[in-house]
């Protein structure tokens, strides 16, 4: 009961000079929006990169150190690799270039020599062999640029291959992004060791302990190998774009201050023109502590107002934003997206009490006798 | 004339608590350098249902006399004593309660919150705090003081006459041993002030005291004395 005459007086209060209350729950609004709709919009675009980067935060590329000399990795280091690590797939691949023809048309590719292109690989067309011993498959470039396909015939360096498949589009680079590579059987591709070792695990924490392990295990008396954690790109690109999510939001927070300051201004003035008013309520009974709730239920009012309707036109934003541009639904409706809004909406609450504090303790502490002396 | 003579109707019985006491009641404040004395060892008593008028030039102390009797301000020695009870030294939160539930108040200016109505302008002391709104009180008083057509009137929707009344329902709802009245017809017209003070009159009926402090001479033709302040002193 207690709650709701403060709440009665408060709202009363509040109409009594409606457009000063609406501009000032103005304010609080656009600062909602400011802050929900740059923090929503940075963790778009962060989304947005982490799924067109994929999955290659989870895979490790090993390569000789060609600085020292060293140009390929052998068969013993390849068996090495596969003790030490657990978790993750072992794929060494033997590299080379190569014109790929087929009928008129020719491109000039990758030629990557794997045993078992399925670990690593998923086909478009037709079927990944656990062991590639014979016939060749194309990355989705190659077939495109061939107009082959599954079933067609290509020359490769004077030997002709059967196409048993087409592999699926990769939007990744490094090995793993094979659009411009065709896949050949180990035995056809030249070289005595290995170009690299691809190593990828399931969970973005085995990749990362299975590039330490390799790293202690082939380097323990010589650098022989390079070892690149993709993760180190990805890990970059999350740190910039938190970098820029922090920067967005902190913009965002100066327009929440500026309203602040402006709910202040109102309640400030709204005390002094009641200050007898309030030094009556006072003189009839009424506590300093139950004036004090009122002139904060106030500003919270003002606050709560502005906060919800910031959100919903947030809301409306960000529907703008989809169907304004490409951002696909599934990144507009992710969760992380709720907190942005959630955190706005506090924070509008938060800033709105936060400037009512002052005024109210103001008008509570006023001694009934000064107020009512005229 | 010593206005601690109180009229002969309450004095023989010894249970007849003075609804006011004061003793040696003395306010010094300071001004600048100087020392101001508002009050000066003033002693004073008031019956349950007498209606006083303490009468002074500008200057005498009747302000000062008003809060201390209106428990908004604390005499620099002395005592004060409503119904018995000690006010002197008690936490803010305390006295205020103390003001709620003894004190009833009529201001020249009124003071309703112009957002509200007259019945809840009247209801207003009793919606913090524990219990219900007694709106049904605040009908009945409106009622008694004539009002009972213009119960959902805002203030600007009434006279000056009506609204001194609805402030002194206001100031009844609590049930107060004391009235006080700041200049009650300050801003009224002869007629309008007689039915504020013919009003005024009626409560003494119920056993609550009013004690106006006021320059109008009209008032003491309703009052059963008057208490003249000069220079803080009683006179």
């Amino acid at each position: 009961m207690v709650k709701f005459p403060a709440i009665f007086v408060a709202r009363r209060n509040l109409s009594r000079n409606r457009l000063r209350s609406i501009l000032a729950g103005l304010g609080i609004l656009i600062a909602v929006v400011a802050i929900a709709a740059l923090g929503i919009f940075g963790n778009v675009l962060s989304l947005g990169a982490a799924d067109a980067l994929g999955d290659i935060g989870n895979e490790v590329v090993v390569t000789p150190n060609a600085d020292e000399g060293y140009e390929a990795i052998s068969q013993r280091q390849v068996q090495s690799i596969e003790r030490v690590t657990d978790e993750v797939t072992v794929a060494p691949i033997k590299t080379q270039r190569g014109l790929v023809t087929r009928g008129t048309a020719s491109t000039a590719s990758q030629l990557y020599g794997i045993e078992d292109p399925a670990a690593i690989y998923e086909a478009a067309e037709g079927r990944l062999p656990d062991r590639h011993t014979q016939g060749a498959i194309l990355g989705s470039s190659v077939a495109e640029q061939l107009e082959a396909g599954e079933g067609n015939v290509v020359t490769i360096e004077d030997t002709t291959y059967r196409v048993i498949a087409v592999l699926e589009p990769v939007e990744s680079f490094g090995p793993l992004s094979a659009d411009d590579a065709v896949l050949l059987p180990e035995s056809a591709v030249g070289g005595s060791g290995y170009e690299q070792v691809v190593l990828r695990g399931e969970e973005a924490g085995a990749t990362s302990g299975a590039a330490e392990a390799v790293r202690g295990e082939l380097n323990a008396r010589e650098e022989r190998i390079d070892v690149f954690e993709l993760s180190e790109i990805t890990d970059e690109i999350d740190e910039f774009f938190s970098l820029l999510q922090s920067f967005l939001l902190g913009i965002g927070s100066i327009s929440l201050v500026i309203a602040g300051v402006s709910i202040l201004n109102v309640m400030l003035m709204s005390t002094v023109e009641r200050r007898e008013e309030i030094g009556v309520m006072r003189a009839v009974g009424v506590k300093k502590g139950e004036v004090l709730r009122m002139m904060l239920i106030e500003a919270g009012l003002l606050g709560l107002v502005g906060a919800v309707g910031g959100v919903v036109v947030s809301i409306l934003l960000a529907a703008g934003l989809y169907l304004g541009t490409t951002v696909g639904l599934d990144i507009l409706l992710d969760p992380t997206n709720l907190f942005y809004l959630g955190l706005a909406f506090t924070f509008g609450i938060a800033v709105s009490l936060l400037s009512g504090l002052y005024p109210a303790w103001k008008a509570a502490s006023e001694r009934p006798v000064d107020a009512l002396r005229d | 004339m010593d206005a601690t003579e109180t009229p002969q109707s309450a004095t023989t019985d010894p249970e007849s608590v003075p609804a006011l006491a004061l003793d040696g009641v003395t306010k010094r404040y300071e001004s600048g350098a100087e020392t101001v004395v508002a009050l000066d060892d003033v002693d004073l008593r008031v019956e349950r249902g007498e209606f006083v008028t303490i009468m002074g030039p500008s200057g005498s102390g009747k302000s000062t006399m008003l809060n201390v009797l209106g428990l908004l301000d604390e005499p620099t020695t002395g005592t004060v004593r409503i119904d018995g009870q000690l006010t002197g030294n008690l936490a803010d939160d305390r006295r205020t309660t103390m003001r709620k539930e003894l004190l009833g108040f009529v201001f020249q200016d009124f003071y309703l919150l112009p957002t509200l109505s007259a019945v809840e302008n009247v209801t207003l002391p009793t919606i913090f705090g524990d219990g219900p709104p007694r709106r049904e009180r605040a009908i009945d008083l409106l009622e008694r003081v004539g009002l009972g057509d213009r119960l959902d009137h805002t203030p600007t929707e009434l006279s000056g006459g009506q609204q001194q009344r609805v402030a002194i329902a206001r100031a009844l709802i609590n049930e107060p041993r004391i009235l006080l009245a700041d200049e009650p017809t300050g801003n009224l017209d002869v007629d309008t002030s007689r039915q504020v003070l013919d009003e005024l009159s009626a409560i003494t009926e119920d056993g609550v005291s009013v004690i106006a402090v006021t320059h109008d001479e009209l008032v003491t033709d309703y009052t059963d004395r008057t208490v003249e302040l000069f220079d803080g002193r009683v006179r």
